[in-house]
C-alpha cells in the first residue's frame, strides 16, 4: 500500500505542503517550531484577557467632558500591539 | 447624481476585475502563479471585510459605540493560533481533497452523507441574511448618490422596476461568471483570489479617503472632531461601552463569534483554507490581516460621530459613508466612496456564493442525482462536468434570490449589522464539530450531528424565526409569550434568561447546547470503522503528510468502471492524465490488470473528492467498489498493532541502551582482566627471581663448602652454612605465601572461630617482630587499649594479618628515619587496628589495586618492586572471611595508613 503522497494526492506544486518550519526533520528546526507555537500560545492567552471584560472595565469609565476617549485609545493600541508582538514572534530568524 | 453615471462606473469597475482575473488565470495556465505570495493571500483574507464593515460599521457606531470593533478584534484575537489551528486545517484539506466546510465536517466523521447535508443546509439558511446585506447596501448606496436630499421613491409596483432586483441579477450573473467558469479538481480559483485582493485594496483606499476627508477636511483632526462630540451628551455616550447600553458578556461574545466566524464562514474557509497554495504564507498573514483590519477601522469611529452631529436622526448611520461627502459637496469623493462599498460587497458575495455552491452542488444535488440514478450510470451523459458547473450556476441564482426576499420582506425594518450578526451566530454552531473534531479523536459521527441538530434548533427559534414574525411572515405570538403559550420558551427570554440582547442571548444558549449535546453523544456512542479512521486522520495529520500509510480499508474495483466513473466527472483527458501520473509514481502498468488494488481506488477517490466532494465521491465509488469489509474488532487490532509496534521500538530503545552499558562494563573487565594478566607475568618473573637468587646463593655455597670443606675454617663454615638457613628460610616463606594464596582461594580450610584478644595478639606480634625494626632503625610506637578487646577469630590467620601489616610497613618505611605507629581501639562495634608508616606512599591509582593479587608497587627510585605482591590480598582475604574490611589512606610523599576493621565480639 502507498502512501497517499506518493500517489500524487498532494499537489505537485513547488509550494509543497512540507513546510519546513512544521515538519521539519532536524531536531533543532522542530523545537524552534515549538518554541513558536508555545509562545503564539501565551500571546492568545494575554490577549485574550486583555481585550475583554473584566479588564476592559478599567478603561470603560462613563464619559466626562474632560475624560477623553479612553476606550477608544486603549483598543487600538492593544490592537497594534498585537500585531507588533505577532510579527516579532514569526519573523523568520536569519541562520 | 446621475444614475447612468453610478451603474457606468460599476462597469467599468467590473470589466477591470474581470480583466485582472483573465490575466492572472493566464499566468496560472502557464504556471505562473501570481497569487502565491503571502500579501496577497492576506489581503485576499480580507473578504471578511463586507458592506457591513464599509456602511454597517459607521451605522452601528452611531448607535452603539465601540461595540462595532469586536466584529475585528475576534479575528485579530484569533491570528496567533493560526499558526497551529489554521495550518492543521489546510494540512487536512490538502491531504483529503477538501474543498468546504461542508466537506470538512462530512469527512472528519466518516465521509458522512448526512453531516454534509445538514452542514450545507444550515450554511446556506445561516448565510442568506449575510448576503441579503450585501444587495441592500448596494441597492441604498445607489439610491443615496442618485436621490440624495429628495423623499425616498415610493415602493415601486413591479419587480422590474425595484433596483434592488436589478442589482441582485447584476451580482448573480457577475458570481456565475467568475465562480463557475471552470471545474478545478482543487476548487482552486487564482483569478478570482487577485480579483478579491484587488477589491481589499480599492476598499481599504475608498474608505481611508472618506475617513481623511471626514476628519481633515470637516474637523481638524482628531482631537477637534473628539472633543466637539464629548462635548454632547447624546455623542459622548458612545465612547463607553457601558453608557452606550453594551453588557461586558455582550462584548465577550461578540469576540467568541466573529473569533469563529473569521475561520467557519464558508467564504473564510474557501479562501483561507481552499485557496490557499502554501501553508508559509500563513506567518505573515497573521500580522498583515489584523494590520488591516485596523487601518480600516481606524475611521469608522470618527466618521459615525460626525454622521451623528451632523445629521442627527435625519439620515439613517449605515448611509453616513456616502452622505457625509455628498452633504459637503464633494460627490466625487462619494462616488470613490460608492465603489470602495461596491467592492466590499461583490467580493462578499462573489466568494460566499461559490463556496456555497459548490457545497451544495457536491452535498446535496449530485447524492440525490446519484440515488435516483440520474447521473453517473446513464450511458447517455457524456459530459458530466459540465452538468455539475449547470447545477452550482442554479444554485448560486436561487440562493441570490432567497436572499433578495429576504431583504424585501424581513432585512428591511434592521440595520446592517444586526442582520450580518444572525449569520455569524449559524456559523459559530459548526465551531464544536470542526475544532473538537481536529483535536478530539473520541468525537463520533452522532456527537456532531446531534450538536448540529441542537445549535440550529436553538438559533432558528431564537434568531430568525421571531424576526421573521415581527415583519410579519409568521404569527408572533410566541415571541411575547412562548411557544405554546409557555413563557420558558420566548426566544427572547429562552429557559428564563432575560437581559440580554437577543444575539447575544441566542449565541449563549445555542452555543451552549450545541457543544454539551456533542460532548455528551460523543462520549456515549461507539464511532464506525471509516469514523476511526478519519478521526485518526484530522487529528494526526501530521503522521499522515509525513508518508505513513494511511489507507487500511481494503477496497477493489474493476478499472473498466473506475476510469468510467473518473470520465463521466473529470472529463476523458484529466482521467487519462491521471492514471498516466498514478502509473509513473506507482511504477505500476495499469494496462494489463483488470481489478484496481485499494491504493488506486484511494487515488481516484481522492481526485474525485476534489471534483464532488468526499461523500459524493464516497457514494459514487460504493456503487462500483467491492469492498471487504472490516470489522471494529479488526479495526482496533490494527490500530492495537500499531500502538504495540510503538511500545516495541520504545522497548528496544531502553534494551540498546543498557545493552550500551553491559558493553562498557565489559570493555571495563576486559581491561581489568588484561592488566591482571600482565600482573600475573610480572608476578611469576618476580617468583622466579626472587626463587632463584637464594638457590643460587645455596648452590654456590655448598658447591663451595663440598670443594673446599678442607681448607675452610669453622668460622667461616658456620658463616656460610648460616646464609644457607637464612636463605632456605626465604624460599620456605615465599613457597609458605604461594600456598597460603591457593588455601584461600580454594577456600577449603573452614575458620577456626573462637575469642580471640586482640590487644594481647598485637602486642605479641609487635614485641616479636621489635628485632627487625631495630636492625633497620625504625622508631615505633604503640597505642593499645588496656584491657583486652575480644573478636571472634581464627588466631593464627589474624596473626598473619598483623604479621603481613607489620612486615608491609617494614618494607616501605623511610630507610633513613622510619617511622611507625600501631595502635588498636575500639570504634563502636568494630576493633579498629591502624599501622602507619612514613614510606613514600601510595598513588591514588594504585590505591585501588594494591589489595589485588599480585600487585606490587613499583618503587620511585630503583623500579624493582619490594616483596612479593602477595601480603595485602591475603590480608584482606583474611579481614574479608571474618566480616570485617580493610582500607588504605594515603598520599604519595607522605607514607601510608592501613586501617583494619573487625567486628568486636
Amino acid at each position: 500500500m502507498g502512501s497517499l503522497k506518493s500517489l500524487g494526492a498532494l499537489p505537485n506544486d513547488p509550494n509543497d505542503f512540507n513546510d519546513p518550519n512544521d515538519l521539519s526533520t532536524t531536531q533543532t528546526d522542530r523545537s524552534m517550531a515549538d518554541d513558536r507555537r508555545s509562545k503564539l500560545l501565551i500571546v492568545f492567552v494575554v490577549f485574550l484577557v486583555l481585550l475583554n471584560f473584566p479588564v476592559l472595565s478599567i478603561f470603560d469609565r462613563p464619559v466626562s467632558p474632560s475624560g477623553g476617549p479612553a476606550l477608544y485609545f486603549y483598543l487600538f493600541f492593544i490592537w497594534l500591539a498585537l500585531i507588533v508582538v505577532v510579527g516579532l514572534v514569526v519573523r523568520k530568524k536569519k541562520q | 447624481m446621475s444614475l447612468s453615471l453610478v451603474v457606468g462606473c460599476s462597469l467599468v469597475y467590473i470589466s477591470l476585475l474581470f480583466f485582472i482575473a483573465w490575466w492572472v488565470d493566464k499566468r496560472a495556465e502557464r504556471g505562473v502563479s501570481v497569487v502565491s505570495n503571502p500579501y496577497i493571500y492576506s489581503l485576499s483574507l480580507a473578504v471578511y471585510c463586507t458592506a457591513w464593515t464599509f456602511f454597517g460599521s459607521v451605522g452601528r457606531a452611531a448607535t452603539g459605540g465601540l461595540i462595532f470593533l469586536g466584529v475585528y478584534l475576534g479575528p485579530t484575537l484569533l491570528a496567533p493560533l493560526w499558526y497551529m489551528l489554521l495550518r492543521k486545517m489546510i494540512l487536512i484539506s490538502k491531504n483529503q481533497r477538501i474543498t468546504s466546510i461542508a466537506d470538512f465536517i462530512s469527512s472528519r466523521y466518516g465521509k458522512s452523507a448526512i453531516l454534509g447535508v445538514m452542514v450545507t443546509v444550515i450554511a446556506v439558511l445561516g448565510i442568506v441574511p449575510y448576503i441579503s446585506i450585501q444587495l441592500k447596501a448596494v441597492t441604498f448606496g445607489i439610491n443615496t448618490l442618485t436621490h440624495f436630499g429628495e423623499q425616498p421613491p415610493a415602493p415601486p409596483a413591479y419587480i422590474w422596476l425595484d433596483s434592488g432586483f436589478w442589482v441582485t441579477v447584476a451580482m448573480a450573473v457577475f458570481t456565475v461568471f467568475f465562480g463557475t467558469r471552470k471545474l478545478d479538481p482543487n476548487e482552486r480559483h487564482e483569478g478570482l483570489v487577485a480579483a478579491i485582493a484587488f477589491e481589499s485594496i480599492v476598499k481599504l483606499i475608498a474608505f481611508i479617503s472618506v475617513g481623511i476627508f471626514v476628519t481633515f477636511g470637516l474637523y481638524d483632526g482628531f482631537d477637534d472632531l473628539f472633543g466637539k462630540a464629548l462635548a454632547v451628551e447624546e455623542t459622548a455616550k458612545l465612547f463607553s461601552l457601558q453608557s452606550s447600553g453594551v453588557t461586558p458578556f455582550a462584548w465577550n461574545m461578540l469576540m467568541m463569534l466573529s473569533l469563529f466566524a473569521i475561520i467557519l464562514l464558508p467564504r473564510q474557509f474557501h479562501i483561507s483554507v481552499v485557496e490557499n497554495t502554501s501553508p508559509r504564507h500563513i506567518p505573515k498573514a497573521m500580522w498583515v490581516f489584523p494590520l488591516y483590519l485596523l487601518l480600516i477601522n481606524i475611521f469608522v469611529f470618527p466618521v459615525a460621530l460626525a454622521g451623528k452631529m451632523l445629521f442627527g436622526a435625519a439620515i439613517h448611520p449605515d448611509t453616513y459613508v456616502l452622505s457625509l461627502p455628498l452633504a459637503k459637496g464633494a460627490s466625487w469623493l462619494a462616488l470613490v466612496a460608492f465603489v470602495g462599498g461596491f467592492s466590499a460587497a461583490t467580493s462578499m458575495v462573489v466568494v460566499e456564493a461559490t463556496a456555497l455552491s459548490i457545497m451544495f452542488s457536491n452535498h446535496i444535488v449530485v447524492p440525490l442525482l446519484i440515488k435516483t440514478r440520474r447521473i453517473g450510470r446513464e450511458k447517455d451523459l457524456v459530459n458530466g462536468a459540465s452538468r455539475l458547473l449547470d447545477i452550482r450556476r442554479v444554485s448560486i441564482l436561487l440562493m441570490l434570490f432567497l436572499a433578495y426576499w429576504y431583504q424585501k420582506s424581513v432585512g428591511n425594518t434592521y440595520d446592517l449589522v444586526s442582520v450580518g450578526l444572525i449569520s455569524f451566530t449559524a456559523a459559530a454552531q459548526l465551531a464544536p464539530a470542526v475544532i473538537g473534531g481536529m483535536y478530539w479523536k473520541r468525537a463520533t459521527h452522532q456527537g456532531a450531528v446531534t450538536g448540529l441538530v441542537v445549535g440550529f434548533l436553538v438559533w432558528a427559534y431564537c434568531l430568525p424565526l421571531p424576526s421573521m414574525a415581527q415583519a410579519g411572515i409568521i404569527p408572533n405570538s410566541f415571541i411575547e409569550n412562548g411557544l405554546l403559550g409557555i413563557p420558558f420558551l420566548k426566544p427572547y427570554a429562552l429557559f428564563g434568561l432575560s437581559g440580554f440582547d437577543p444575539i447575544t442571548h441566542a449565541a449563549f444558549w445555542s452555543l451552549f447546547l450545541n457543544t454539551w449535546a456533542y460532548a455528551i453523544v460523543s462520549i456515549n456512542t461507539q464511532p464506525s470503522t471509516l469514523n476511526l479512521t478519519q478521526a485518526d486522520l484530522f487529528v494526526n495529520i501530521h503522521k499522515y503528510i509525513s508518508g505513513q500509510d494511511s489507507d487500511i480499508l481494503k477496497r477493489e474495483a474493476k478499472i473498466g468502471d473506475l476510469r468510467a466513473v473518473l470520465n463521466r466527472f473529470l472529463g476523458e483527458s484529466r482521467t487519462i492524465a491521471l492514471f498516466k501520473e498514478y502509473e509513473t509514481t506507482t511504477g505500476a502498468a495499469l494496462s494489463g490488470q483488470k481489478t484496481a488494488q485499494a491504493d488506486l481506488v484511494n487515488f481516484a477517490e481522492t481526485h474525485l473528492a476534489g471534483a464532488i466532494g468526499a461523500a459524493s465521491a464516497r457514494l459514487v465509488l460504493d456503487s462500483i467498489v467491492k469492498e471487504e469489509p472490516i470489522s471494529i474488532d479488526e479495526m482496533m487490532r490494527i490500530l492495537e498493532q500499531t500502538r504495540e509496534a510503538v511500545e516495541h521500538s520504545r522497548l528496544m530503545e531502553s534494551k540498546n541502551a543498557e545493552l550500551k552499558t553491559l558493553t562498557l562494563q565489559l570493555t571495563n573487565a576486559n581491561e581489568q582482566l588484561k592488566n591482571l594478566d600482565r600482573l600475573k607475568a610480572d608476578f611469576i618473573t618476580t617468583v622466579t627471581h626472587e626463587l632463584r637468587t637464594p638457590v643460587t646463593s645455596i648452590k654456590s655455597l655448598s658447591k663451595i663448602i663440598l670443594d673446599y670443606s678442607a681448607e675452610l675454617d669453622e668460622q667461616r663454615k658456620k658463616e656460610y652454612l648460616q646464609i644457607l638457613v637464612n636463605e632456605s628460610d626465604r624460599i620456605s616463606r615465599l613457597i609458605n605465601q604461594v600456598l597460603d594464596i591457593e588455601k584461600i582461594q580454594s577456600d577449603a580450610t573452614p575458620l577456626r572461630l573462637e575469642p580471640v584478644d586482640m590487644t594481647h595478639i598485637v602486642r605479641h606480634t609487635v614485641t616479636g617482630m621489635g628485632q627487625l625494626f631495630s636492625e633497620r632503625h625504625i622508631v615505633y610506637s604503640t597505642d593499645l587499649p588496656g584491657g583486652e578487646l575480644v573478636v571472634n577469630g581464627d588466631r593464627d590467620q589474624l596473626i598473619q594479618v598483623v604479621v603481613n601489616l607489620l612486615s608491609n610497613a617494614l618494607k616501605f618505611c623511610n630507610p633513613a628515619e622510619g617511622k611507625m605507629e600501631v595502635s588498636l581501639r575500639q570504634n563502636g562495634p568494630h576493633a579498629v587496628l591502624t599501622v602507619r608508616d612514613n614510606g613514600p606512599g601510595i598513588s591514588p591509582a594504585m590505591q585501588g589495586m594494591i589489595f589485588e593479587k599480585f600487585t606490587q608497587v613499583h618503587s620511585a627510585e630503583n623500579g624493582k618492586p619490594q616483596g612479593t605482591g602477595l601480603g595485602l590480598f591475603i590480608t584482606r582475604n583474611i579481614v574479608e572471611r571474618h566480616g570485617g574490611g580493610i582500607r588504605v589512606e594515603s598520599e604519595p610523599g607522605k607514607g601510608a595508613a592501613f586501617e583494619v576493621r573487625l567486628p568486636v565480639a
